[in-house]
């Protein structure tokens, strides 16, 4: 019996050391268990790239681009990188939302929300979408409000690049296929978002 | 969403590069002396804001979201883990759109095949146009044919003319008393007001049509003439016979040219003597006429019913009535038939244009006692008549009832005829069923008055004409 249990444990820790590909491979084959170990690895990345991409319903993003990744599995040939072809879903995702949001009239990120010492809405959904509490200390509170607004008055091209640089992970080659650039305009793009963002968080630094 | 550094993007690409690099380097743990030194202070300085931005926490997605997806994964999963049998396989294979699309062109081309008509038109057809449009084969929904001719589809059909043997048939059935129901007129009765071989060939197949679209043709009385059936219905069915009647006149044309007026040296009116001869000689599209003529009635009885009256139906009678003058001048063409023949035609369909008026007169006056108050629906009306506002009415009543009054005094057909379709349109607009039911039939009373004009006793509209007395008319 704990022969069995054994080989179950090492089964799950053979499963989970596998990569993106490999358990693409394995769902395809029909183990769900595999899309599930994916969609653990990156679905938080996967919200903070919609976050940082100003998507309104970060959480319906992440959602609609596993569910993509579900239907069109049998089409993942392994060509690409599994990640590069989630956060490109996950990308033109954030695009339509984007240009659906264009036309509609919603409150203002900037305008406080109550009292007009209250937080800001945009405040408001950073906070939730960090899940801070109370209890989080001031100075990351401060730091988190800052590198917010920094990020947010980045041109999109350098936020959606730094985004997926240093939040999604993404190699420079995978961001330059998920947004069909070369490499070297996107290093560009992400040496002038590092400026950018050392001037406006140089406080902190 | 426009890159504010675009030329120094271009100019430095090289050196963005190195300096991501290096600091890429940095951040994975390289050491900071491996740096460039004009970059190094920078290059540290992203490392600490680096650090403090990897330490923020992730977002957490929604758990609702996670299950949403392990659902959906699970269904794929099982799905592809169905072992498909070779059955499924196949039909999987076949029922995608390309075999399905080229087993349907194949079936088409097929049945194509199948029933396209291989056989060039006989010169001596029966009939052309009658044959083509009529075959004496196709079902005819209808009642059964009076016991005077239900014998008469298989007897031999010598003729070929449609105005000979038709028209000596067309003076039989007129001859038939009116007493007997249904009377035995059938549907060269149909044809007998018009004096024309070639509005009678058509008229055929126009009665077939209606005969199709006849709901029910059991129920009239058997003194109702379908005369006018044929040009009310023409227009209703033209859209369903035009292609029929186009191969048809084509035939037509053919088989006269080949053979001009063959039929006519078949048996002359003068050797048909009774009944019997006539319905012998009666051309294979006549075959079913006594059905399509009942059929005709149930049209018309549906016309009565205010069905079918309306100003669509008037535009489609003078587009049968255009077809059929056009198919007369092309027969008037064609026509080649000896003087003796002609002259012998020409006294039988006077006969039987007589009889016509007269049943046209009393069909007129038969709808008008017909209808009760309210005999036809409101819905039956077009819907411009049946929304219009009761204020409207009260004109449009009171406008009726004058050409109502004109219409009964002017005795001129002409103005009259003007009147009624005046009073017609009015009727229609008013909503009033009855008013427009007398106009149009009175309207179609005087239209047939026109073309046999010498025949038409016109009565006061409003009275009908007696019962009795058209009956023993048709013992005479």
């Amino acid at each position: 019996m704990w022969l069995l249990g054994i080989a179950l444990i090492l089964a799950m820790v053979a499963i989970e050391t596998l990569g993106d590909e490999a358990l693409m491979e394995r769902f395809t084959g029909g183990d769900s268990r595999a899309l599930g170990l994916l969609y653990d690895r990156h679905a938080r990345a996967l919200k903070a790239f919609a976050i940082q991409q100003g998507a309104a319903r970060p959480d319906d993003v992440v959602q609609d681009a596993f569910l993509r990744v579900v239907r069109n599995a049998a089409g993942f040939k392994g060509q690409a990188k599994f990640r590069t072809w989630l956060f490109t879903i996950a990308r033109n995702l954030c695009v339509d939302a984007s240009r659906r949001d264009r036309f509609r009239n919603g409150p203002s990120l900037d305008a406080p929300m109550g009292d007009d010492d209250g937080p800001t809405l945009g405040e408001r959904i950073a906070s939730d979408a960090v899940g801070l509490d109370a209890s989080r200390n001031t100075a990351d509170l401060q730091f988190r409000k800052v590198y917010d607004v920094a990020l947010d008055r980045l041109p999109d091209e350098q936020r959606e690049v730094f985004t997926l640089r240093e939040i999604s992970g993404l190699s420079f080659a995978e961001i330059a296929e998920a947004t069909q650039t070369n490499e070297n305009t996107v290093k560009s793009r992400m040496r002038y978002a590092l400026k950018a963002l050392r001037d406006a968080l140089a406080d902190f630094a | 969403m426009t890159d504010k550094n675009t030329t120094t993007n271009t100019t430095t690409s090289a050196d963005d590069a190195a300096f991501v690099d290096a600091y890429e380097r940095r951040i994975a743990g390289g050491d900071s002396a491996a740096l460039p030194a004009q970059w190094r202070e920078e290059i540290e300085q992203m490392a600490r804001i680096h650090a403090k931005i990897a330490a923020l926490p992730m977002p957490e997605v929604s758990p609702a979201v996670r299950s949403v997806v392990l659902t959906a994964a699970a269904q794929v999963a099982a799905e592809s883990r169905e072992p498909k049998s070779l059955f499924a396989t196949i039909a999987q294979f076949l029922f995608r759109p390309g075999p399905i699309l080229v087993g349907a062109m194949a079936a088409a081309l097929a049945l194509a095949v199948a029933v396209r008509p291989d056989k060039a038109p006989a010169p001596v057809a029966v009939s052309g146009p009658v044959a083509a449009l009529d075959p004496p084969s196709a079902p005819q929904p209808v009642a059964a044919p009076p016991p005077a001719l239900a014998a008469a589809p298989a007897a031999p059909e010598p003729a070929t003319e449609p105005g000979g043997a038709g028209a000596v048939h067309e003076a039989a059935a007129a001859a038939v008393p009116r007493a007997e129901a249904p009377p035995a007129t059938g549907s060269p009765k149909d044809h007998a007001g018009v004096d024309d071989e070639g509005l009678r060939r058509d008229a055929a197949p126009i009665a077939a049509e209606a005969a199709s679209v006849a709901p029910d043709s059991s129920n009239k009385p058997a003194e109702q003439v379908a005369g006018q059936v044929a040009g009310q219905v023409a227009g209703q069915v033209a859209g369903q016979v035009a292609g029929g009647a186009v191969r048809a006149r084509a035939n037509h044309a053919a088989s006269a040219k080949a053979e001009p007026q063959q039929a006519f040296a078949q048996p002359p009116p003068q050797t048909v003597k009774n009944l019997d001869e006539a319905e012998s000689a009666r051309p294979q599209g006549f075959a079913q006429a006594p059905d399509k003529r009942a059929a005709a009635q149930a049209m018309l009885g549906a016309v009565d019913a205010g069905k079918a009256n309306n100003a669509k139906a008037d535009v489609a009678k003078n587009s049968g009535a255009n077809y059929a003058s056009k198919d007369k001048q092309a027969a008037q063409n064609d026509d080649a038939a000896p003087q003796a023949n002609r002259e012998g035609q020409q006294a039988v369909l006077k006969k039987t244009a007589e009889v016509k008026a007269e049943a046209n007169e009393e069909r007129a006056n038969q709808a008008y006692r017909s209808q009760p108050s309210n005999a036809a629906p409101k819905a039956a009306l077009p819907n411009s008549a049946a929304d219009n506002k009761p204020t409207d009415n009260a004109a449009d009543n009171s406008q009726v009832a004058k050409l109502r009054e004109q219409a009964d005094k002017v005795v001129d057909p002409s103005k009259k005829l003007a009147i009624l379709k005046a009073l017609h349109a009015a009727a229609l607009k008013a909503g009033d069923v009855k008013q427009a039911q007398w106009a149009k039939a009175q309207i179609e009373v005087a239209e047939a008055g026109r073309i046999a004009p010498a025949k038409v006793t016109r009565q006061p509209a409003a009275e009908p004409v007696n019962r009795a007395k058209a009956g023993a008319d048709a013992q005479h």
